[in-house]
C-alpha cells in the first residue's frame, strides 16, 4: 500500500461521511411514556410498563428515550439528552442507560454527575443539587452504534 | 422608534415575568386538570469522526387527568354546646379541595346513632339539620346571608394544603333533651361538576383521549365526611358566700368569727340558658361541722320558709325546692337565692 491509496481511502471516508449527514439522519430516536401497572400474569403480580393511562398529579410516569442506527456505517459520540417535561419533577436515582455515562444539569448547560451537582445559594455557600431541581438529564454513550443497533435509556418523573 | 422599541421590550418583559408567576404557581400546587404534559429529546452524535446535525424526537406527550381530591373536617375540636329547645345551633364545619380542578360540592347531613365522640356516646337526635355555605367567608353562620346549601364553586387548590370553604350545620334540639345528652351529627360531601348537585362520575375503563376524573379521596369513593357533636347541658351554676351577721360581744358591729357568733349562707343558682326556663330546682347544703342551724332562718328569693327545710340528718342540711329558675331574658340571667343562718359552737 502505497501514501496516494491511503490518502485517496481517507478522502473517500471523509465524503461518504458528509453525504450520510446530507442525505439523511444516521439515529432515530423515539420518547414514549409509559405507566407502571401491576398485572396478574400466571397467577402472579408482576409490573408492567403500559401506555399513559390516566394521569393526576402525583402520578409517575416512565420516560423511554429509543435511538436507533438506520445507516451502514457506525455512529459513535452518541448522546442523548431530555428536559424534564414541564409539570413534572424527576425522581430521585431513576435514569438509567446501558453503557452510558449519566450527568444532569440544572440549567441545561452544565451537566454534571448527580454527586458533583451543587446548588449556590444567594449568600455564597453550596449544597448538593436535590433530584426535583434536576432539569435536564444526559447520557452519553460510551461504545459507537454498530449499523441497525438500537439502545434506551429511561427515568421516572412525577405529576407535579 | 426608538421609544417604540423601548416599550416594546417592556411588555416582552411584563410578559415573561406574568408566565413566569403561573408557571410557579403550577409547581405549587397539582398540576391544573387539561394541561398537556409534552416530552421531547434530543440526541446528538457522529459518524466517522464528524459531529451530525442535532436531531429532535417527535413529542409523546399526554393530558393531566381531572382529579377529585378533598377532605371534610370539624372546625372547632370539640362539642357544640346547646341547651334544651334551642333553635338553629351552629356547628361548623371545612370542605377543602386538595385536588386540581375546580368542583361543586353537594352537601348532607345527618343524625348518627350510639357512636362516640369527643368521649361521648351519643344518645340524642337533633332535628330540622340544614347545611349553609359560608358565603362571605368570615367564619361565622350569617342567617339570610349564606342560604346556599351546596357548594356551587370551590376552586383548584393554589397552595399543597388546598382551598377551603366553611360549611355551616344547623339544627334544632328537643325541648325535651335533659343534661348531659349528646346527639351526634355526620356531614357528607360529594364532588360535582360546577353548579350541579349530582355526584361527578369517575371515568371507567381506559384512559380516554379527553379529560377524565379519577377520585382521589380517601377511599376512593368521591365521599368524605366529619362529625360534630352537640351537647345538652341546662345551663345552671351555683355560688355560695358566707357573712358574719353578729357576735355576742360586738353584736352586728365589726362582729368576728367567735363561738356564740351567727354566720349567713347565700346559696345563688343562675341559669343562663337563653331558650329554657330549669324547673323542679332542689337546692341542698349540708350545715358545716361545729356550727349549728339556726331556726326560722331559711328565706328563698327574700322570703321566709318553714322550719320543715332543714333536717337534722345525718347528715344535718336545709334542702330548699326553689321551683323554676327562669332563663335569660335577653339581658340578665335568671336568679334563685336561698339563705339560712348558723351559729358557731
Amino acid at each position: 500500500m502505497n501514501g496516494k491509496t491511503t490518502i485517496a481511502a481517507l478522502v473517500m471516508t471523509l465524503m461518504t461521511a458528509g453525504a450520510y449527514a446530507a442525505d439523511k439522519a444516521c439515529v432515530e430516536l423515539k420518547t414514549s411514556g409509559e405507566t407502571e401497572s401491576e398485572v396478574v400474569e400466571n397467577g402472579q403480580k408482576v409490573k408492567r410498563l403500559v401506555p399513559v393511562g390516566k394521569a393526576v398529579p402525583g402520578d409517575q410516569i416512565v420516560w423511554t428515550i429509543t435511538a436507533t442506527n438506520v445507516c451502514k456505517t457506525p455512529t459513535d459520540n452518541v448522546v442523548i439528552a431530555n428536559p424534564v417535561p414541564q409539570h413534572m419533577t424527576y425522581v430521585a436515582n431513576s435514569a438509567m442507560g446501558t453503557g452510558t455515562d449519566i450527568a444532569y444539569s440544572l440549567d441545561g448547560k452544565e451537566f454534571k454527575s448527580a454527586a458533583e451537582l451543587q446548588v449556590r445559594a444567594a449568600d455564597g455557600t453550596t449544597r448538593a443539587a436535590r433530584a426535583d431541581e434536576y432539569r435536564v438529564i444526559r447520557w452519553t454513550f460510551k461504545a459507537a452504534f454498530a449499523p441497525g443497533a438500537t439502545a434506551f435509556v429511561r427515568y421516572r418523573a412525577t405529576v407535579q | 422608534m426608538t421609544i417604540a422599541r423601548h416599550v416594546k421590550h417592556v411588555g416582552l418583559a411584563l410578559l415573561a415575568l406574568t408566565s413566569l408567576g403561573v408557571v410557579q404557581g403550577a409547581y405549587a400546587n397539582g398540576t391544573g386538570s387539561g394541561t398537556t404534559i409534552s416530552n421531547q429529546a434530543t440526541v446528538d452524535y457522529s459518524v466517522g469522526g464528524v459531529s451530525q446535525a442535532q436531531i429532535t424526537s417527535a413529542a409523546a406527550s399526554f393530558v393531566v387527568d381531572t382529579k377529585i381530591d378533598f377532605t371534610v373536617t370539624e372546625v372547632s375540636g370539640g362539642a357544640t354546646p346547646t341547651h334544651p329547645g334551642q333553635t338553629n345551633v351552629v356547628a361548623t364545619f371545612s370542605v377543602t379541595n386538595t385536588g386540581n380542578s375546580t368542583q361543586g360540592w353537594v352537601l348532607t347531613v345527618a343524625n348518627e346513632t350510639g357512636t362516640t365522640l369527643f368521649t361521648h356516646v351519643d344518645d340524642l337526635d337533633v332535628t330540622n339539620l340544614r347545611t349553609f355555605v359560608d358565603s362571605n367567608g368570615n367564619g361565622t353562620y350569617d342567617a339570610g346571608t349564606d342560604t346556599a346549601t351546596n357548594i356551587n364553586s370551590l376552586t383548584a387548590s393554589t397552595t399543597t394544603t388546598g382551598v377551603s370553604v366553611t360549611v355551616f350545620v344547623l339544627a334544632d334540639v328537643p325541648a325535651g333533651a335533659t343534661n348531659n345528652q349528646y346527639a351526634n351529627v355526620r356531614l357528607t360531601a360529594r364532588a360535582t361538576p360546577v353548579g350541579s348537585t349530582t355526584p361527578i362520575a369517575q371515568t371507567a375503563g381506559a384512559d380516554t383521549a379527553g379529560v377524565d376524573v379519577v377520585w382521589a379521596d380517601a377511599g376512593r369513593d368521591n365521599s368524605e365526611s366529619a362529625a360534630d357533636q352537640y351537647a345538652v347541658s341546662v345551663a345552671l351554676t351555683l355560688t355560695k358566700t358566707a357573712a358574719l351577721i353578729s357576735d355576742p360581744f360586738n353584736l352586728t358591729t365589726n362582729p368576728k368569727a367567735i363561738p356564740g357568733a351567727v354566720m349567713e349562707y347565700t346559696i345563688v343558682v343562675t341559669n343562663s340558658s337563653t331558650v329554657q326556663d330549669a324547673t323542679a330546682v332542689s337546692v341542698t347544703d349540708n350545715i358545716p361541722a361545729n356550727t349549728t342551724f339556726q331556726p326560722g332562718s331559711i328565706q328563698l328569693n327574700g322570703g321566709g320558709l318553714p322550719d320543715s327545710n332543714f333536717l337534722a340528718g345525718p347528715p344535718a342540711r336545709v334542702v330548699v325546692n326553689a321551683g323554676t329558675v327562669v332563663k335569660n331574658n335577653g339581658t340578665v340571667n335568671g336568679t334563685a337565692t336561698v339563705k339560712f343562718r348558723v351559729t358557731i359552737d
